[in-house]
């Protein structure tokens, strides 16, 4: 719909530093961290750094005794969306009211010791308990695309809100540190023994963090009292085509999602008055970053990043750092990089070494993770975003769907393996039916041997990359079970303490946007990306979602659908859409 | 030194999932990383680390560490000979 402006009506962040926004931003500019160190054998057998919220101040909160059906990460976000909620004036019960829920593992705590899969550890479950205890009939958006999931969140909501489908947004970000993800970090050896120095000469790492936040989007200005509002003036999204857990080695695809989103804001770099990034400390990432600022012209402006203050929260620090962003803007502070100290990153970057007043009316903020997804969005008090979004563009020109060993695509069958032995079997003869030898596919997990064997069916001889540049095509998959296959997985090897060896090689599969990232290193696609739960596939969502992207104008294809794989079960439905 | 070298084959093919490739394929010298060799990567780098832990009781903190170590089969052996105890 023409004309629709997309305003922040409320907020609330929830950390190891306070539980409100207002609590987290004092802290920050008392320059306070709440990176502790911890000897807890119940997350990791050795001592470790983390910024963990106490549950003992937690229960101070007066909801919490109405909480106790629900579990620890479910109440970290119910307190955050109440706060926030209802500082927004917004209906959270109304039709015309969209939740959006991002997060990585959601109540992956459930996993641990049991041999059954406890059904709130599906991540749609988690959502529909939350969305549910606010009245809400709709069913909600799930975002699980690693650790851009929270911008991403904030990128979807100003869609919606845009294209008139809904009125007002509560984007709820939450993740937990938690064994199953200390011990994944540490087998990547990206976990720092010190508090995370972003950016430094010295950084030598991540730190893990824990927490949830609340952005209520809305397109109504009468709720909005401020007399200068903040408005979500643009969004993107990238891949980088290039590994599934190390980043980009140059930069360009995250400055490609940065330089869309201020198109759509129709800003300057000049007028870009703080970037805040992932800035997770670890080499690469910050390597990248830099690359990518210069590569979009913004390498002078001041640069920040958060992670100092409660470390990297995964599926939700997107979500924090937004409305951190957001507080910043309204107080019009500048906040310090807290651990940086010397630039130690390939280009001279701005980071910022002083908590100060400065002019905040345009904030950029960018997130990148595993998968080799990018993401960007823009707060902006001067800019309202020069794109439409209009639902009805672009339609199913072909699709591929995988089930009970056969693969049909246009609804001819292309490949029956009836007779092979097991799913095992069934898809490596399926993908070499199609495809030269590709060291990368033995590798993969079940869930991303789905996808890229339906997609390699799904592309023969259209010769797509002929006809599309590689930003133009875009990734928008959905499924039921995640990651929970290979989650499992790394339960099952985290449990055996008598043989306590984490491997990096299952836990990178432990996120289920990672079968986006094969598929676009396969295909050299590096356009939008992003990973929805749903209880079942939703196609009229999903196409509606896939003509959100090409009225982005940056996509002309998008591959939508369902790829989904636990247990003894598996299929995948997957469309392509074109202009 | 051969048996050394003959073992490290058959682990990599088993803890690197190398489904394609039989431990008489790896050459003995060629590189493991990078375009020409196993092309292998940084995830099978953690791997390698976790194998040499596993089968040899040897720790490499930083991966960092690995690169010349981890060059070729060949250079693998000797530094498990040069380091065992």
């Amino acid at each position: 719909m023409e004309g629709r402006v997309v305003y922040v009506a409320g907020d609330n962040v929830v950390t190891s530093l306070g539980f409100t926004t207002g609590d987290n931003a004092d802290q920050i500019i008392a320059e306070r961290t709440g990176i502790k160190y911890y000897e807890d054998a119940s997350v990791y057998p050795e001592p470790f750094m983390a910024s963990r919220i106490d549950d003992a101040e937690l229960s101070s909160h007066t909801l919490w005794n109405e909480l106790s059906d629900y579990h620890r990460l479910e109440k970290m976000m119910i307190l955050s969306a109440s706060d926030a909620i209802e500082r927004s004036g917004v209906d959270a019960s109304s039709p015309r009211t969209i939740f959006i829920f991002s997060s990585t593992k959601g109540n992956i705590d459930l996993l641990a010791g049991s041999s059954s899969l406890h059904p709130d550890a599906e991540l749609a479950e988690m959502a529909s308990r939350v969305s549910r205890f606010f009245h809400s009939g709709n069913k909600p958006y799930v975002i699980s695309n690693a650790c851009i999931s929270g911008v991403l969140a904030v990128m979807l909501g100003q869609r919606l809100l845009k294209s008139g489908l809904y009125d007002h947004a509560i984007l709820v970000g939450g993740d937990m540190v938690t064994e199953f993800v200390v011990s994944g970090f540490m087998s990547f050896k990206s976990v720092s023994p010190n508090p995370c120095k972003p950016y430094d000469k010295d950084r030598d790492g991540l730190s893990m963090g824990e927490g949830a936040a609340t952005m209520v989007l809305t397109a109504d200005k009468s709720l909005i009292g401020d007399a200068r509002p903040i408005m979500v003036a643009g969004g993107a999204s990238s891949n980088d085509a290039n590994h599934i857990s190390g980043p980009s080695r140059t930069g360009y695809e995250l400055n490609l999602a940065i330089r869309s989103a201020m198109q759509e804001a129709g800003l300057e770099p000049s007028q870009i008055d703080l970037v805040d990034m992932h800035g997770t400390a670890t080499v690469y990432n910050d390597e990248m970053e830099s690359k990518a600022l210069d590569l979009a012209g913004l390498a002078s402006r001041p640069l920040l990043s958060l992670k100092g203050y409660f470390g990297h929260t995964l599926g939700a620090s997107g979500l924090i750092e937004s409305v951190l962003c957001v507080e910043s803007m309204r107080r019009q502070m500048q906040y310090r990089t807290l651990g940086y100290a010397e630039l130690g990153v390939p280009v001279q970057v701005n980071v910022t070494t002083e908590t100060k007043p400065a002019r905040m009316n345009n904030i950029l903020k960018t997130a990148s993770g595993f998968g080799g997804c990018n993401a960007a969005v823009i707060f902006s008090t001067e800019s309202e975003g020069h794109r439409n979004y209009t639902i009805g563009k672009g339609k199913v020109t072909h699709e591929c769907v995988v089930s009970d060993k056969t693969i049909k695509v246009d609804g001819k069958v292309v490949f029956d393996g009836s007779s092979t032995e097991d799913y095992g079997a069934f898809i490596r003869a399926a993908f070499k039916a199609v495809s030269e030898p590709y060291m990368k596919f033995s590798k993969m997990d079940d869930l991303c041997k789905l996808g890229v064997t339906a997609v390699e069916h799904l592309l023969q001889g259209l010769n797509l990359r002929d006809r599309y540049k590689e930003e133009e095509v875009a990734m928008l998959l959905a499924n039921r079970y995640s990651s929970l296959e290979t989650d499992c997985n790394h339960q099952r090897i985290i449990d055996d303490r008598a043989c306590y060896q984490p491997s990096p090689a299952v836990f990178v599969y432990t996120l289920a946007n990672i079968v986006m990232g094969e598929i676009c290193i396969r295909h050299k696609f590096k356009g939008e990306n992003l990973f929805l739960i749903d209880g079942k596939l939703d196609k009229e969502r999903m196409l509606q979602l896939a003509s959100l992207s090409i009225a982005s104008g940056t996509v002309k294809a998008v591959l939508t659908g369902w790829v989904d794989f636990f247990g003894d079960d598996y299929a995948a439905h997957i469309f392509l859409v074109e202009e | 030194m051969e048996e050394l070298i003959s073992n490290l084959k058959v682990q990599l093919v088993e803890s690197l999932n190398l489904e394609d490739v039989t431990p008489a394929d790896i050459d003995t010298e060629a590189p493991l990383f990078g375009d020409g060799g196993l092309g292998l990567d940084s995830i099978d780098a953690l791997e390698i680390i976790i194998l040499l832990e596993k089968h040899y009781g040897l720790h490499i903190a930083d991966p960092k560490e690995g690169k010349d170590i981890f060059y070729s089969v060949r250079t693998l052996a000797e530094y498990i000979t040069a380091n065992q105890k």
